[in-house]
């Protein structure tokens, strides 16, 4: 029995839906494979742990509000004119709150995002080479990848389910390593319509870390690799960015990259940290070891190459 | 004690906190009572199923969870007549709710703290110090709220529905429109995910 499939079965063993043959076949796998036994222990905990999640409670009004505006709507007369000026004013409300997320987005990507004013088109997908094993998730649809190519568009989630670290090579000068259990979303992926060439990636690390290697190349780098935290674009360099539960987590080995956070902009040279923590506060430059080796991947020789 | 669903005794510990034992009959004459315009209806409709879907609009969007229910609760005023009784009222409610979630693609931001307002000491004893067990409890759960975001929509909502919720698999498979195969792979993936998300802290 593969692990994989083990743990499949103590998933649906919690849910009492497997038959006795299973239920002795995975308390076999269980006493050989001292791997899984450790994952399964986990995932015991943690079966136990969301069967303590507590029911929220509704908060205070929220009733009366909704039988208010549905019911006693103000100038309408009829039920369906009643949900109809009900129906504006929840949708006008949701447009105010998203103006005013776009205005403050605005007011703290100063300088980040103005290029997209003129967003260049999406065109075809990005064909990324794969070495290792990830999962792409688009529109809902799983795939698992193992050493191949997988098609990557804006709106792709790419994750590593595994322990082992994977490779996505994006461009042949640009390439990602996911690290075992990281996830990332794709928010952005504009390609080039006729040539195929990659002009712009924006990735948010959902979570774990990602190693980011880019090669010596002629164009401006094409990607940002953002967390809820911050944003990271790189000036031609080797950098890595840590969605951990403290925060966000990013290191340079080598060139040096422009941390966008909280409307102000810190550069990282090699060798040098930061921490920004989930209030949007920032320890500046911790100190940290550059790597004495190079990352794995197909990009060997990384030179520092800054922006004009 | 295992919970009781639909009158079946499921092993696994399931949860079933919402599926009040009301009867078809009532459910469809109080659909049809708010059909006709019935206000107080409306209203006990409303007391009877608030927590339920703000439950179900939390988990998905915290942000948001407000404005889901709202407009869920709209849509069921909206569609009363199209009630025909041949399911449970929460169900309905459900996919009413399950829709109203999974075309709301806003995202709202988190509030930022200019970084000269955040004292160095304060974050470093923050990271640092090692939390009380009943911290740990708390930010667990904040931590599996997190990870519930990153998933894709499907399996967020399908574990919502199942480990949160306690819906049948038959029942989950006819709310999101997928088969019950599709639910309990959707469901897997989800714990695998949450699981690596929550490592560090079930460790």
């Amino acid at each position: 029995m593969e692990c994989s499939e083990a743990l499949d079965l103590l998933y649906s063993s919690f849910d009492g839906q497997i038959t006795p043959t299973q239920q002795s076949l995975l308390d076999g796998h269980r006493r050989t494979c001292f791997a899984c036994a450790s994952s399964m222990i986990k995932a015991e905990r943690f079966q136990e742990l969301i069967r303590h999640v507590p029911q929220l409670t509704v908060p205070r009004g929220l009733e009366q509000r909704i039988i208010n505006r549905v019911v006693h709507g103000s100038s309408a007369s009829s039920p369906s004119d009643k949900v109809r000026s009900i129906t504006t004013v929840a949708r006008q409300n949701w447009r105010q709150a998203s103006a005013f997320g776009g205005v403050l987005a605005a007011a703290l990507a100063v300088g980040v995002y103005v290029h997209n004013a003129n967003l260049p088109p999406a065109g075809p997908p990005l064909v990324a080479a794969v070495q290792g094993a990830l999962e792409t998730i688009d529109n809902g649809t799983s795939k698992d990848v193992a050493n191949g190519t997988m098609d990557i568009t804006a709106g792709s989630t790419v994750a590593n389910t595994s322990i082992n670290p994977a490779i996505v090579a994006l461009t042949a000068h640009l390439n990602m390593t996911l690290q075992g259990g990281s996830q990332v979303h794709f928010e952005r992926v504009a390609t080039d319509p006729k040539t195929g060439n990659v002009n712009e990636i924006d990735v948010h690390v959902d979570r774990g870390g990602v190693q980011v290697h880019e090669d010596l190349h002629h164009e401006a780098s094409p990607i940002k690799v953002a967390t809820d935290q911050a944003t990271v674009v790189p000036t031609g360099t080797t950098f890595s960015v840590d969605q951990r539960l403290t925060g966000t987590h990013v290191t340079v080995n080598k060139g040096s990259v422009a941390v966008y956070t909280s409307g102000r902009v810190m550069n990282l040279l090699a060798g040098q940290g930061m921490m920004i923590v989930a209030n949007g506060g920032v320890l500046r430059d911790k100190p940290v070891k550059p790597a004495t080796t190079s990352a794995p991947g197909p990009t060997k020789d990384i030179v520092t190459k800054q922006h004009s | 004690m295992l919970p009781i669903f639909f009158g079946v005794t499921i092993p696994g510990a399931v949860r079933s906190y919402h599926l009040e034992p009301v009867s078809l009959g009532k459910d469809l004459a109080l659909m049809q009572r708010i059909a006709n315009g019935d206000g107080e209806a409306f209203a006990e409709l409303v007391r009877r199923y608030t927590r339920m879907l703000y439950n179900v609009a939390y988990r998905y969007n915290a942000s948001s969870a407000e404005d889901l229910v709202q407009e869920s609760f709209l849509r069921a005023y909206q569609h009363a007549n199209t009630f025909s009784g041949r399911s449970k009222v929460s169900s309905w409610l459900y996919r009413i709710c399950v829709n109203v979630c999974l075309t709301h693609q806003g995202k709202a931001g988190a509030p930022m703290t200019d970084i000269d307002d955040v004292n160095e000491a304060d974050l470093v004893s923050r990271t640092e110090d090692r939390p009380d067990a009943t911290a740990v409890r708390g930010e667990t759960f904040r931590e599996l709220e997190d990870g519930l975001r990153a998933l894709p929509s499907q399996q967020r909502m399908v574990f919502i529905l199942r480990e949160l919720q306690g819906l049948s698999y038959g029942e989950i498979a006819d709310i999101l429109g997928m088969n019950e195969q599709a639910a309990r792979t959707n469901l897997c993936r989800a714990k695998r995910r949450l699981q690596v998300w929550l490592d560090p802290l079930i460790s």
